[in-house]
């Protein structure tokens, strides 16, 4: 069976996620201008303990609260 | 307003003489913008000099520098935004200075060009001529990134320059490069610029603009940018290697302490002590200062000239909390050293890279007063002028979130002048044990007040989005114009609120009306708090300066318990801020919101001493 789509806020550091879907467009507006946008991938690269997440795409690195990371969804590339 | 009006969309320069038979304008207004943290104030600076003018954009409480870089060109900086959507105060002045300017000159960064791009395509679609400089190019160098600056020009249609902001490398070329700006090629499919704007207002065809825009940035970026994949110099591995560790909560906490150690050596003991004795205590006032008579008895003795001392006049004007004598001492003597020192230090904090991770770790925290990450800048400046700060509470992004912030702290958070008077005297009240009563009492009452406002207010917090740039070594000139510009805004603003404090209280003294309400406050004093009336005097003269209470307090701390002193502290730290940060929160906040954050205090403060007293004397913690 396929993986499915999970929000943000459970995915695992050290992970490469595609982005699946944003659900609020508020958000969605902001992550499309910092560059996240369906079908995008990035890296986790840290999760602090009950605050942001960090991801990384290039050289950027973006620190997203929690409340932002609920309305993103996201895939495993073998997902996809 | 400049009279170049470009009407042909297919690329056309604008050189400012090129329009024949058009009159050239006589000033050609040019505006820098670009993406937050990719050296943009670099370019102001070097092309400006130091002669800059900053003042707040038109109705707005946001600050834009302003320079010349001739005589015929105007330029302006914007703040740092990520795209023109009006999600918060900075991104709508930036897109007005934008919308109104002739030319814009986009900053993006070699090493984050696909996001960069984004904001460059927007302001493409929306019919500006620009020119873009993509800086940074040593760090793509390093980080093996070959950016193909030529197809990146035929793909925006625009002029593309190399620079290396921090070497002045590439900044003369794009400064000759502004006559050269052009509109560029549009996003395809997107609507036309004469109603983009409007467009992009309704979410629904936001979404399908900005998603087109995004997609097409997307693919100019993969054409443009080759990716060696490789992990890039040692430096930036070591820069990389100590960003994550100070997001590590252990690491954060411990950096967290040496941090505010320092900060409590520089300007503290340095700033606060060694230096306001010279600039307050020498010069201000003639205090060992040999042949020099200091500056206020100076004044004192052209004032008594003109009005009798200890006529009505000479109080208002030259008594001890005089509008020319106490604000002219407390500005320039106390506050000017102080701001600055304090700027100097978050600044080095912020261009370092360490400020951003500050605010990604304490962000969950935060979360449950009702704000974010981006709040822990104005509650560490609070820990030097709770004035300054109130200032600063600018940068969050809602309303909301500001009334939270400036609330806190006016009540709760302990100004340099405060955290003197407590160092002084927490060892009268017990040492350790009441710096650990103390501590606790003041967190709890931080975080219960925050959780009520939170609960209480209508509406949402912002979540925290913020860019996280590279650790660096900072860039001195970086530092220094942002502390002068800091400082200047601040003492600006500030300047006729103290004036306008110090006339109310000097009245009130003249009036005779500051005696009486010190023996008017004696007995509810002394039936709430349980102390001697003469505190009341310590909390009055607190509201004019919140050292100058302490002094009265010195004397009279041998004759209180531990406990009382210990209540006698915490009351001082909670009850309304001096009355500098009272009328900052005033023009801040609107009257009906500083009258309740004003009375809230003196609730909160009397409430918390009146329980803070009996509970002590029921438990007798402190011996």
């Amino acid at each position: 069976m396929k993986n499915m789509p999970f929000t943000l806020e459970q995915a695992k550091v050290g992970e490469t996620l595609l982005v699946y879907r944003i659900t609020d467009p508020e958000t969605a507006t902001i992550a499309m201008r910092l560059g996240i946008s369906e079908g995008e991938s990035f890296f986790l690269a840290s999760k602090i303990p009950g605050g942001p997440v960090v991801i990384r795409r290039g050289a950027v690195e973006i620190a997203l609260g929690r409340e932002l990371c609920r309305a993103i969804e996201v895939a495993r590339p073998d997902a996809a | 307003m400049s009279a170049t009006v470009i009407q042909d969309p297919k690329a056309q320069e604008i050189s400012p003489t090129a329009a024949s038979g058009v009159t050239p304008p006589l000033m050609t207004s040019v505006v820098l913008a670009g993406n937050p943290n990719v050296g943009k104030s670099l370019f102001f600076n070097a092309y400006t000099g130091m002669y800059v003018n900053v003042s707040n954009f038109p109705g707005t409480t946001v600050d834009v520098p302003k320079g010349q870089i001739d005589a015929k060109t105007r330029l302006m900086d914007t703040p740092g935004i990520y795209g023109l959507s009006g999600m918060s105060e900075e991104e709508q002045v930036a897109e007005r200075a934008i919308l109104n300017g002739d030319v814009v000159i986009n900053v993006v960064s070699a090493i984050s060009l696909e996001r960069d791009l984004f904001l460059t395509q927007q302001i493409i679609d929306y019919g500006k001529p620009l020119i873009v400089a993509v800086n940074q190019m040593d760090e793509a160098k390093a980080r093996q990134l070959d950016v193909d600056l030529g197809k990146l020009e035929k793909l925006l249609g625009v002029p593309v320059y190399p620079t290396v902001a921090v070497m002045n490398d590439g900044l003369e070329q794009v400064k000759q490069g502004i006559a050269k700006a052009r509109l560029g090629h549009a996003t395809p499919d997107a609507p036309a610029p004469d109603e983009i704007r409007e467009l992009e207002s309704n979410m629904a065809h936001r979404m399908k603009i900005y998603g087109l825009r995004r997609q097409y940035v997307n693919a100019i970026a993969r054409q443009v940018v080759t990716d060696q994949s490789q992990p890039g110099s040692v430096r930036q591995l070591v820069s990389q290697r100590i960003g994550y560790a100070l997001l590590n909560p252990f690491v954060a906490f411990i950096s967290m302490l040496v941090i505010l150690y320092a900060l409590y050596q520089v300007i503290g003991i340095w700033v606060a002590g060694d230096l306001v004795s010279l600039t307050e205590g020498k010069f201000m006032l003639g205090q060992n200062a040999g042949a020099w008579p200091g500056l206020v008895p100076l004044m004192q003795t052209v004032i008594g000239k003109v009005f009798a001392p200890g006529s009505f006049f000479y109080i208002v004007f030259g008594g001890e909390f005089g509008v020319l004598t106490m604000s002219v001492r407390y500005i320039f003597g106390v506050l000017f050293p102080l701001v600055l020192g304090f700027y100097v230090y978050i600044s080095i904090l912020e261009d370092c890279g360490y400020l951003p991770r500050i605010a990604v770790i304490s962000d969950g925290l935060l979360n449950k007063i009702g704000l974010n990450g981006r709040a822990v800048i104005p509650l560490i400046l609070g820990l030097g002028c709770v004035t300054m700060a109130t200032v600063s509470t600018r940068v969050l992004t809602s309303n909301r979130e500001r009334t939270i912030a400036s609330t806190i702290l006016a009540i709760t958070i302990p100004c340099s002048a405060q955290l003197g008077v407590l160092i002084a005297l927490m060892a009268k009240a017990g040492g350790v044990k009441a710096w650990l009563v103390y501590c606790v009492v003041l967190f709890s009452t931080l975080i219960i007040l925050g959780t009520i406002l939170n609960k209480l207010l209508p509406g949402r917090s912002s979540s925290l989005i913020l860019d996280l740039p590279p650790m660096r070594i900072p860039n001195f000139k970086n530092i220094a114009r942002k502390t002068w510009v800091r400082t200047v805004v601040f003492l600006k603003e500030a300047a006729p609120l103290f004036m306008l404090g110090s006339l109310l209280v000097a009245v009130l003294q003249a009036t005779h009306m500051l005696e009486a309400i010190q023996n008017g406050l004696g007995p509810a004093i002394k039936a709430v708090l349980h102390l001697p009336y003469e505190t009341a005097q310590v909390f009055i003269m607190g509201l004019v300066r919140r050292d100058f209470g302490a002094a009265g307090l010195y004397l009279m701390a041998n004759r209180l318990s531990h406990a009382q002193l210990l209540t006698c502290l915490m009351v001082i730290t909670l009850f309304v801020p001096c009355f500098a940060s009272a009328t900052v929160i005033w023009k801040e906040r609107g009257i009906k919101e500083s009258t309740l954050v004003l009375a809230g205090s003196w609730l909160i403060a009397f409430g918390i001493g009146a329980l803070l007293a009996r509970v002590m004397e029921l438990l007798p913690l402190l011996g």
